[in-house]
């Protein structure tokens, strides 16, 4: 007799993000609303709860070499309007791991589905089957339709039609005289050389080039199984069942829908469409697309699963073309707050050009509260959107160091539930113009659903390439030669897709190098795809010119020699800031007058920081540029608007790029150096003392930098409207 | 149109069998004996153009294509202004028309409708200008008819000028191909006099005419005989073939059969000094459209 028993608990934030953060996992779009488990004759079945409202879908699990986090790309974008649950298989994850081919059948993972439901008052579902999830799914889909609204499937598993020959000809469990292409899918290969077998399927899997961080995450999600246990589940897929499967595709009633890649190297095409048929189901295929498009491709496949689910009602208003005002939507990157002020001085720029342009952001924290402060107008949907800030921020682990490329490889289902959220605004209301200062998202999406673009649409940057920092060896060297190259594909395949690119700075200001071995100039290629605005700091200089009357009214003495240590909005800089303070004694001996003030900023508690006799502690200074421009010199790290702000000011100071961020020590490095400004100093090996009497040489010093733009903002609107 | 297309072995969609049939709806506007008001015919064929818009959206949701290429497909052209969230592919538009012009006997009546069509092609253009990609004027400057677009309207050729490039002519053929005349089964002791209507179906009393007036004839000097009330061939045609000194344009209604046989005698045969048609029109067309593919 089968005993379920159920446990659930609400909000589980912490406990998710401490769980993922044990097993080396990035944070996530969107966390739980409830978590449980559920028990069936001993076995412990994880469950997750997302939103709250509209129909369920089930996410089903599939194949036990993965676990729920698999749906990663959809959840986020199917809870804003569906309740969304999903569970880990048997044999992974947060679930059991039951011994043996019995306890891993197929109809034990229909029984596990069933049980969840139930227990998360599930009544109804759409079911989403992926792969191996087919044959559970239509189990349940046949044998329970009261509790079945639909069902699809993608790159089904099923044998209704041939599979590839070179797959079946090598038996599971016999030891084999190869381990060549499909001879590792062998349970005795498995033990010798597990992660040899899991690099060769996933890479079958995601076939499509750059999908380096698909198979990462599989491979990662892989790892938390044991071969004899994905060995199991393997066996329990091989389980005979009393019915044949086509007879209870036949008896499959509701509405089905098959998404299957022509370019499926694990199910060939012929199996999703022999589905398809067997379901009375409608069969989409992907052209060139490989097993797994619910991760390769999941803004189509996301919009496949809400039409099925849950059709988009029309938009509430349309507006005749003519009658239409002329509106841009600015999309501002919220990693760091170094680019609200350039944006807010290109779109005051644009109105001054364009008086009727009505100017919209989507935007999230912290660039949204400086673009309120500043009465702009924060689209509504923005309150959809996941944080990448935090995302950034949950990503530096160790001293001062942040590996910023690691972190943005790391942010991929961040970026796909903010396109979606992007793709329902641009859907439902018309623009004029796309405006993305390094809305990554909106860039690398709309090259990959290129029929998604329907307004103008501007990119800009203020560097170009992403580049391996040494001590990330090969590897890393490797992975940002794949990613350039994705993007050097992507602009000559879809040149429409940008109808400009601008670049924040000089053609100088671009690094010397290539985008990796065998591919462009960096510098020759940004020519060829870019115009360059000049630098733009988004403040008048000016406003900053007066120094005195300035620190006058800043309450800066003239016999004081102010020394500010800042990390901006960032909640990296604790450390730095902490050395910092370290060297406040010996500096202060060093240098008459000196008054240190550490502005801690938003995301770092000042009571956290150390305290020392005579030094001040800031949390947020509002327009801290000012003070900058006022001081006698600034301590900071290397992000690129603030050491560009002293550069434009011309005030000395002293920067400290965050260990392994690629920006910080190769680009803004390069431009830095080519303005002459600034002293680069390493926190790795800068003692507080040699910090110091780094104070003691710099302050106060006459410098000689490169003069920085001042029309740099009314040059990329003189761009930009061109295009309206 | 589909079945020149396949004589070529060209790949025709299978959308195209929805399309209501345009070329079916232009004679059927031909009322009088050779007389088009094709600016009206334009006008009442209103409702075949949104159907056949609606084809083309249906199958450009479902199929992606990097490209649309549209010569006087003014049915993409028009809607898509109307709704430019719908234009989801680089788009090159192609015509050797510019601008609706009213004739004379149409009154102002005529003159205030062409100027308001005109009119409102402008501010499409103006509103939305990354609706077009490239708009490619088949001809040259010279060839765009020297007036305004309406009262108070841009003059054209400025208009032009701006938001066009030029191709040049294209004739869509390779004249060396055709220098043979014996190839094409004409003996050199022959007069071949070719009478031709073209494509639609309006020209069929002005065949019946010529017929009863032909003589048997020899060489490539030609007449014309622009439909009544059709701006496109009174105006801007014969703007072009003026320029080129082409062509001898005759009247139908003043042109009794006898007078045409005159007309074919003193044709046939006389060394012509027209001005070069371009060559090379057709490339500098597809230069133009294949920079937007990448």
């Amino acid at each position: 007799m089968t005993v379920t028993r159920s446990t659930s608990s609400a909000p589980p934030d912490d406990a998710t993000r401490d769980r993922d953060r044990a097993h080396g996992e990035q944070s996530r779009a969107r966390y739980p609303d409830a978590v449980g488990h559920v028990e069936r004759d001993g076995v412990q079945i994880f469950w997750e709860r997302y939103g709250d409202g509209g129909p369920t879908v089930l996410l089903l699990p599939t194949w036990s070499i993965v676990h729920s986090r698999f749906w990663k790309f959809q959840i986020p974008d199917l809870a804003r309007r569906c309740r969304v649950v999903t569970f880990d298989g048997r044999g992974n994850g947060r679930s059991d791991r039951p011994a043996g081919a019995e306890a891993n059948g197929t109809d034990e993972f229909a029984a596990d589905a069933l049980a969840v439901m139930d227990a998360t008052a599930t009544q109804r579902a759409t079911l989403v089957a992926l792969s191996c999830g087919a044959l559970w799914g239509t189990i349940l889909a046949a044998n329970h339709p009261e509790r079945v609204d639909g069902i699809v499937y993608i790159g089904p598993a099923v044998r209704l039609a041939p599979g590839y020959p070179e797959r079946d000809m090598h038996p599971f469990d016999e030891r084999l005289d190869t381990d060549e292409g499909w001879a590792k899918y062998n349970s005795h290969y498995w033990k010798r050389d597990y992660l040899g077998f899991l690099e060769f399927f996933f890479g079958k899997c995601f076939n499509e080039p750059h999908s380096t961080k698909h198979i990462e995450d599989s491979i990662g999600w892989a790892l938390e199984t044991t071969p004899e246990t994905l060995a199991d589940t393997t066996r329990g897929i091989g389980v005979p069942r009393g019915e044949d499967f086509r007879a209870m595709c036949a008896r499959v009633r509701c509405p089905a829908l098959v998404i299957h890649g022509d370019g499926d190297q694990i199910r060939p095409l012929a199996q999703g469409a022999a589905l398809a048929e067997a379901t009375a189901g409608r069969l989409v295929t992907l052209e060139g697309a490989g097993h797994l498009p619910s991760a390769r491709d999941p803004v189509k496949v996301n919009l496949l699963l809400r039409d099925f689910i849950s059709p988009p009602p029309p938009a509430r208003r349309w507006t005749r073309a003519p009658s239409r005002r002329r509106r841009a939507l600015y999309i501002s990157s919220p990693i760091g707050l170094g680019h609200v002020r350039r944006d807010l001085a290109i779109a005051q720029e644009l109105r001054r050009l364009r008086p009727d342009l009505e100017i919209e952001w989507l935007a999230q924290d912290p660039v949204s509260e400086v673009l309120e402060a500043h009465g702009e107008r924060i689209h509504p949907s923005s309150v959809d959107l996941a944080g990448e800030s935090s995302h950034i921020q949950s990503e530096a682990v160790g001293e001062h160091e942040l590996n910023v490329f690691q972190a943005f490889r790391r942010m991929d289902e961040i970026l796909v539930a903010n396109f979606m959220v992007f793709h329902d605004l641009i859907r439902d209301e018309q623009c004029d113009l796309w405006i993305g200062d390094e809305a990554w998202e909106l860039d690398y999406f709309l090259h990959e659903n290129p029929e998604l673009k329907s307004a103008a649409y501007v990119w800009l940057s203020d560097f170009v390439g992403w580049l391996p920092m040494h001590a990330g060896g090969e590897g890393e060297a490797s992975l940002t030669r794949d990613y350039n190259a994705e993007m050097i594909e992507q602009i000559a395949r879809y040149p429409r897709v940008r109808d400009l690119s601008l670049f924040v700075g000089d053609p100088e200001d671009v690094v010397p190098g290539v985008f990796g071995t065998g591919l462009p100039s960096i510098r020759e290629w940004t020519d060829q795809h870019f115009a360059f605005t000049g630098y733009i700091t988004g403040f008048d200089p000016e406003t900053v010119a007066d120094r005195e009357a300035l620190r006058a009214e800043l309450g800066y003495g003239e016999a004081e020699r102010v020394c500010i240590a800042t990390v901006g909005g960032s909640g990296v800089g604790e450390h730095l800031l902490a050395r910092v303070i370290a060297s406040y004694p010996e500096a202060k001996r060093l240098v008459p007058g000196l008054r240190m003030i550490v502005v801690a900023g938003p995301r770092i508690d000042p009571a956290a920081l150390p305290a020392a006799d005579g030094l001040e502690v800031r949390s947020y200074v509002p327009d801290l540029y000012r003070h900058l421009a006022a001081c006698d010199l600034a301590i900071v790290q290397g992000g690129l608007s603030t050491t560009m702000e002293l550069t434009a000011t011309r005030r000395p100071f002293i920067y400290f790029p965050l260990e392994r961020h690629f920006e910080q020590n190769l680009h803004v490095r390069h431009r830095l150096e080519r303005h002459g400004a600034g002293r680069r100093m390493a926190y790795r090996s800068s003692s507080p003392k040699a910090i110091a009497a780094a104070i003691g040489s710099e302050i106060g010093r006459q410098v000689d930098y490169r003069p920085v733009a001042t029309d740099g903002a009314t040059r990329a609107a003189e761009l930009i409207v061109e295009l309206l | 149109m589909t079945e020149a297309l396949r004589a070529r072995s060209e790949l025709i969609h299978p959308a195209s069998a929805h399309p209501a049939n345009e070329s079916a709806h232009i004679p059927s506007a031909a009322v009088g004996e050779h007389e088009l008001n094709v600016f009206d015919a334009f006008r009442r064929v209103d409702e075949i153009l949104a159907a056949n818009l609606m084809v083309f959206h249906d199958l450009v949701r479902d199929e992606q294509y990097g490209l649309w290429t549209g010569d006087e497909a003014r049915e993409l052209d028009h809607y898509v202004h109307e709704s430019p969230e719908l234009k989801t592919a680089a788009y090159a538009w192609i015509t050797d028309l510019a601008g609706w012009l009213p004739m004379g006997e149409g009154g102002e009546h005529e003159a205030c409708l062409t100027a308001d069509y005109n009119a409102e092609m402008i501010e499409q253009v103006a509103r939305y200008p990354r609706v077009r990609d490239r708009a490619i004027f088949v001809g040259d400057r010279e060839d765009v008819v020297p007036d305004r677009f309406g009262d108070e309207l841009p003059l054209i050729p400025e208009w032009i000028e701006e938001h066009f490039t030029f191709a040049g002519y294209i004739t869509g053929f390779d004249r060396a191909e055709f220098s043979d005349r014996d190839a094409l089964g004409y003996r050199s002791d022959e007069r071949v006099c070719l009478v031709t209507v073209g494509g639609p179906g309006v020209g069929a009393d002005l065949l019946r005419r010529v017929i009863d007036s032909f003589t048997g004839a020899n060489r490539r000097p030609f007449l014309y005989f622009p439909l009544k009330h059709h701006f496109e061939q009174n105006v801007h045609v014969r703007h072009r073939l003026e320029r080129y000194g082409a062509g001898r344009r005759t009247g139908f209604d003043a042109e009794p059969p006898d007078a045409i046989a005159e007309a074919i005698a003193s044709e046939i045969g006389r060394e012509v000094g027209y001005r070069p048609v371009t060559a090379g029109g057709a490339a500098r067309a597809a230069a133009g459209i294949a920079e937007l593919l990448g």
